[in-house]
């Protein structure tokens, strides 16, 4: 070989591996240029060391400008110096480098929404991102986690009755966000945007959302606002006998509503035998209330939760109002404890028909010259939370409320010495709350919470015996008591942006001490038949878990997926039930979703009630051997759309099929029975409700309101009832249409109406009648009987009932507070709806016919309210 | 002012009443059987046709004339029943007495009318005694001996004769409040003209019943007692209809259902078997 040749190989096998072969990251590259782009480095370290680069120019994007100065530097540090700074990652493939384009951040924004002024949580409220076409709402406490694959974030933060805020997270900023909203009313320019995530973003279906402005612009019974009232204006909720009998969601009955206040069950949830609300409204922050696909979280309820917030106290600055009206008085007063940390709420109301009617008595001698008497209602709010750090927060919330009737005769007459009569009932509901936020995604709730409701009646008598010319004192007492004590840890876990994760436990004791009476004679001799309404004192323990995942399953499909498992004991038996639950949502061109959920519901416990509607004296119960735990299945389906970012358009269709229901046995009453054996006298049997609801919202504006439609159908079916036939169910109303509307006069001026429409109720009316006999022998001495032979259950139809509330409040800003004048008219046109019927006779035509009860007439009201 | 403003509240809450003029349902004529057979008694029978309700019967609801009546003891048909009227009613009567430990049949046909069958046998007689009362006071007592081991049914009636009077009267009583422990009866203050119920609470026991009436029993009173085994056939039927008879006339949740043996029809064939104290108070 000639050197040529030699020094010509040796020069290939010098240059080959540097250009070909020997590269690697360790290589040592030398690389000096001035605002280039990155296109041309990459070119010129191509050239100069043959290392290929091979990317997509549509992904990679290499026109950023570049300088740097590297001699003699690794391969990798000087990659990295030029490409990380682009976020541009790089990897070697073979004898190339692969240029990959800028991995997809994520964020993580947490952080709690507030009222700016009073710094009060805003539950519900809207986080969104309009690029994305992400968002969520706040929890029950005000807090949002969202996770979404970008690394900066314009979010749009909405919540009605308040300015909507433009907030801009990047990366770098961490932590817990505070966002404060203002009210619009406080504000010189009012900017209009959506108030809640549109209808056609939320995966959940059968939720209507009540806040406090929506309650209190409506029409008022006496003055009063009332949440439940407000309730029963909503598609598919039944109020019953002119509003006053409970309420009846998607064909169910009351015991299958569960109400919550701040998270706490209430048994009762209403004054003045279903006429008014428990809660005075001005208390009340938001009120939601689920139909149908229910979450996961909750459960013990066959056909509707409630789940009432309170207002927390304002941390800034001391407010508070005050109002008297036809038929109470009330205030709310709130403030700081310590500035930004501590706060409180306090509020009362009481009725005051009392003070009225009792001079009345007096003045007529009516009760003698010592008696009294008394008929009230009062409720007692109170709450306090304290902020321990930016991470927790803690809540104490407390609530008495409670109906009583005294009437104490003084007067003495020829036996009589005196009697009296006491009646009351109500709830007290205690809790305690510690909210964490662990970390950006993560977010605990712990409750330790009380309920109780009671019954109590108490008679005295004192009168002079018939034989002899001692006093005799009679007194006796009835009572009856339901109690829960619960402890739940609820957990928001948001792990990455198509995931949201709630789940939790709950472990609930329950305590039922139904209908225990005693009864005394000071004088009798008289020994007792037996012992047997002793009542019965019964202890059961409810635990549950839950999870459910909010999950975008495609960019245009979204998917709840959840499961509730609960298990009850009860003197010494053991039931369970696990619960699935899931809800779709599939997004339709035009800004139309289609929604469809099934859920599976548990209840553990039944309401006894002796008469046609809810009563203070009704029973809570467990399950028991022979009346096994009541479920339901509950299918719903529908279409959801958002118009011009003010209206809503929903119509849902459903299904719900109710097993283990209950029913007195043909004629029995279950009061004269003995309670401990209440089982033996009902019959167990299953119901369906099948309709379909329209509603068309207005939300923003000037005028503001909703129509809403219902379709619908109820049945039960009891052995031993009816002849074992499906009959319809007493609030089976096959249509319901409901209109509100509140309009915003100027500045001080607000008008509303509500017009209430529902078709017939069914009542069981005779379909023959004929003579009966109590006597073997017709030479005794009788009277002639009439005995009413009925057939089918529900057989006739009522009346339609219709009416219309008005209301109008102005309002005047003063220097330091704002007073308010509001008169309402309760059924406007005076129209005589039935309340229930009574079977009369004609003596002169010799006819039996139908008369018609109505109450509740045209009734106007005034309030007076003040506001600092 | 505060009496003006009371009335003015008052007058809110005030119910009106309206009339209401509908049609309601009916079934349809049928033929009603009522008898209740009492052992070593003639049997009553009285035949008569449903109306719709809005019919009103002061005076009693319509006879059908000429039925044609089967009444058989053990599936063996006694004679024919003849046609009594007592008290301004039409009775069939039978010529012997019902005896216990048969069982009767009744079967009535009429023109245009559905054949109808009732059938039922008759309780032994129950055992009470000891009837007591005190002059003045409203309190009357008796003991009654229950069948161990089966179900009885009873009814308990007083029946009082003041002096001076020939027919009877029907108090209205109650049982003692304190003796049956009921709070409920005595909120109520209800008296009723008979009381009617099974031993499922004092099953095999002797039981002295104390009973309250509503006025006090005067000096001179001659008070019966009437307590009566039912079959539980006659049983449903009174208990359901003192139940309807409690209940008013208000439409309300689900009304009281009578029960009815008659087959295709209305009424009842019940047996019952009467046992009466009386008492003399001096």
């Amino acid at each position: 070989m000639s050197l040529a040749a030699k020094l010509l190989t040796g020069m290939l096998i010098f240059c080959f591996p540097l250009r070909v072969f020997a590269w690697n990251w360790q290589t040592k590259i030398t690389v000096v240029v001035k605002d280039q782009t990155l296109e041309q480095v990459c070119a010129l370290i191509e050239k100069e060391y043959g290392i290929h680069f091979l990317y997509s120019p549509g992904l990679v994007n290499l026109s950023e400008k570049v300088s740097i100065t590297a001699y003699n530097q690794r391969l990798k540090k000087v990659l990295e110096a030029l490409l990380c700074p682009a976020h541009i990652r790089f990897a070697r493939a073979g004898e190339q480098i692969i240029l990959l384009p800028p991995k997809k951040q994520s964020i993580t924004v947490n952080g709690f929404v507030r009222d700016a002024v009073s710094n009060e949580n805003l539950i519900g409220a809207t986080i969104y991102d309009p690029i994305t076409k992400q968002g969520t709402i706040t929890n029950a406490y005000g807090f949002f986690s969202l996770t979404l694959p970008v690394d900066t974030v314009n979010l749009f933060i909405s919540y009605i009755g308040y300015q909507s805020k433009q907030l801009t997270v990047t990366d770098n900023q961490s932590g817990i966000l505070q966002i404060q909203l203002p009210l619009e009313g406080n504000l010189q320019e009012v900017v209009v945007h959506p108030s809640s995530s549109p209808l056609q973003e939320q995966t959940q279906m059968s939720k209507m959302s009540l806040p406090n402005t929506a309650v209190k612009g409506m029409p008022r019974l006496l003055g009063e606002v009332d949440i439940m009232r407000t309730l029963q204006s909503l598609p598919g909720v039944n109020g019953g006998m002119n509003g006053a009998g409970g309420l009846y969601v998607r064909g169910g009955s009351p015991d299958q509503n569960l109400v919550l206040i701040d998270g706490s069950p209430v048994f009762n949830s209403s004054h003045f035998f279903g006429v008014f609300s428990l809660l005075n409204a001005n208390v009340v922050k938001t009120t939601d209330l689920y139909k149908g696909a229910f979450p996961a979280r909750f459960g013990g309820r066959l056909s509707s939760i409630i789940d009432i917030a309170t207002k927390e106290g304002d941390m800034k600055s001391f407010h508070g109002d005050a109002a008297i009206g036809l038929i109470s008085t009330k205030f709310n007063l709130e403030g700081p404890i310590i500035k930004d940390k501590t706060s409180f709420m306090i509020s009362a109301r009481r009725s005051y028909p009392d003070l009225l009617i009792k001079p009345m008595l007096v003045q007529d001698d009516g009760l003698g010259r010592d008696g009294d008497f008394q008929a009230f209602f009062y409720d007692f709010n109170l709450k306090v939370n304290h902020i321990i750090s930016p991470k927790d927060r803690i809540f104490f919330s407390f609530y008495k409320g409670d109906d009583f009737l005294l009437l104490e005769d003084k007067e003495e007459s020829k036996n009589t010495q005196g009697s009296k009569f006491q009646l009351g009932w109500g709830n007290t509901i205690a809790a305690i709350r510690w909210n964490r936020v662990y970390s950006p995604k993560l977010f605990s709730n712990v409750t330790a919470n009380y309920s109780q409701y009671s019954f109590f009646t108490q008679f005295e008598n004192k009168y002079l015996k018939i034989d002899s010319v001692n006093l005799s004192n009679i007194s006796g007492k009835y009572n009856s008591t339901m109690a829960t004590a619960g402890l739940r840890i609820d957990f928001d876990y948001r792990p990455m942006p198509a995931h949201t994760i709630k789940y939790g436990a709950v472990a609930t004791m329950h305590y039922f001490k139904p209908a225990n009476s005693s009864f005394e004679d000071t004088e009798s001799p008289v020994k007792p038949l037996d012992t047997l309404n002793k009542g019965m004192r019964i202890n059961g323990v409810e635990m549950s878990l839950y999870a459910e995942d909010e999950w975008r399953m495609r960019p245009n499909f979204f998917a709840n997926i959840g499961v509730h498992g609960s298990m009850f004991v009860v003197e010494g038996r053991y039931y369970y039930s696990l619960q699935p639950r899931l809800g779709l949502r599939y997004l339709l061109p035009g800004n139309w979703a289609a929604k469809a959920a099934y859920t599976h519901m548990n209840q553990y416990i039944h309401l006894l009630s002796g008469s046609a509607i809810s009563l203070p004296t009704d029973l809570w119960v467990p399950s028991t051997q022979r009346v096994a735990p009541m479920y339901s299945h509950q299918v719903t389906a529908g279409i959801a759309k958002t118009f011009e970012e003010m209206y809503e358009l929903s119509l849902e269709g459903y299904f719900k099929s109710m097993y283990n229901m209950i029913e007195n046995n043909e004629n029995t009453t279950i009061f004269n029975k003995d309670v401990g054996r209440w089982d033996e006298h009902v019959t167990v049997g299953k119901g369906w409700s099948y309709g379909a609801e329209v509603m068309w919202q207005k939300k923003e504006g000037n005028t503001t309101g909703w129509i809403g439609y219902t379709l619908s159908w109820s049945n039960r079916r009891f052995p031993g009832l009816n002849d074992d036939k499906t009959y319809p169910f007493k609030y089976d109303q096959r249509h319901n249409i409901e209109l509100v509307l509140v309009h915003q006069l100027g500045k001080n001026w607000e008008v509303s109406a509500s017009w209430h429409y529902n078709s017939g109720t069914p009542y069981t009316m005779p379909v023959s009648s004929y003579g009966g006999i109590e006597n073997p022998s017709p030479w005794e001495p009788s009277t002639p009987t009439t005995i009413d032979k009925y057939s089918e259950i529900n057989n006739f139809r009522g009346r339609d009932s219709h009416r219309l509330d008005v209301g109008i409040t102005y309002s005047k800003q003063k220097k330091r507070w704002l007073k308010s004048w509001n008169f309402s008219v309760y059924n406007v046109y005076n129209r005589r709806n039935p309340y229930f019927y009574v079977m009369d006779v004609d003596p002169v035509s010799m006819k039996r016919y139908l008369n018609q009860i109505t109450i509740l007439p045209i009734l106007p009201s005034i309030t007076y309210a003040v506001k600092f | 002012m505060w009496k003006y403003f009371v009335y003015a509240l008052a007058l809110f809450f005030i119910s009106c009443e309206k009339r209401i003029e509908l049609s309601l349902p009916y079934e349809g004529d049928r033929i009603v059987v009522n008898s209740l057979i009492q052992p070593d008694s003639l049997i009553y029978l009285r035949v008569t046709k449903s109306t719709p309700s809005n019919v009103y019967n002061e005076s009693g609801f319509p006879e059908i004339e000429n039925p044609e009546i089967r009444l058989a003891s053990n599936d063996i048909n006694l004679p024919a029943l003849t046609k009594q009227t007592i008290n301004g009613q039409t009775w069939w009567v039978s010529s012997s007495p019902a005896e216990l430990g048969k069982r009767y049949t009744a079967t009535v046909n009429a023109v245009g009318l559905t054949t109808v069958t009732a059938t039922d046998t008759l309780p032994l007689a129950p055992v009470a005694e000891q009837a007591g009362a005190m002059r003045n006071s409203n309190r009357i007592q008796f003991l009654l001996k229950d069948r161990p081991g089966v179900t009885d049914y009873y009814r308990i009636k007083i029946a009082a004769l003041a002096p001076g009077e020939t027919i009877p009267n029907w108090l209205q009583f109650r049982l003692d409040p304190t003796f049956n422990n009921n709070l409920v009866d005595f909120f109520t203050r209800g008296n009723y003209s008979s009381l009617v119920m099974n031993d499922e609470r004092f099953d095999g026991k002797s039981v002295m019943f104390v009973l309250q009436t509503e006025k006090p029993i005067t000096s001179g009173t001659q008070l019966t007692v009437e307590i009566s085994s039912l079959t539980v056939t006659t049983y449903q039927y009174l208990n359901s209809l003192y139940a309807q008879l409690q209940n008013g006339t208000a439409v309300t949740g689900v009304p009281v259902r009578v029960s009815s043996n008659v087959i295709n029809g209305y009424g009842i064939l019940g047996g019952i078997n009467i046992k009466k104290l009386t008492i003399k108070v001096d």
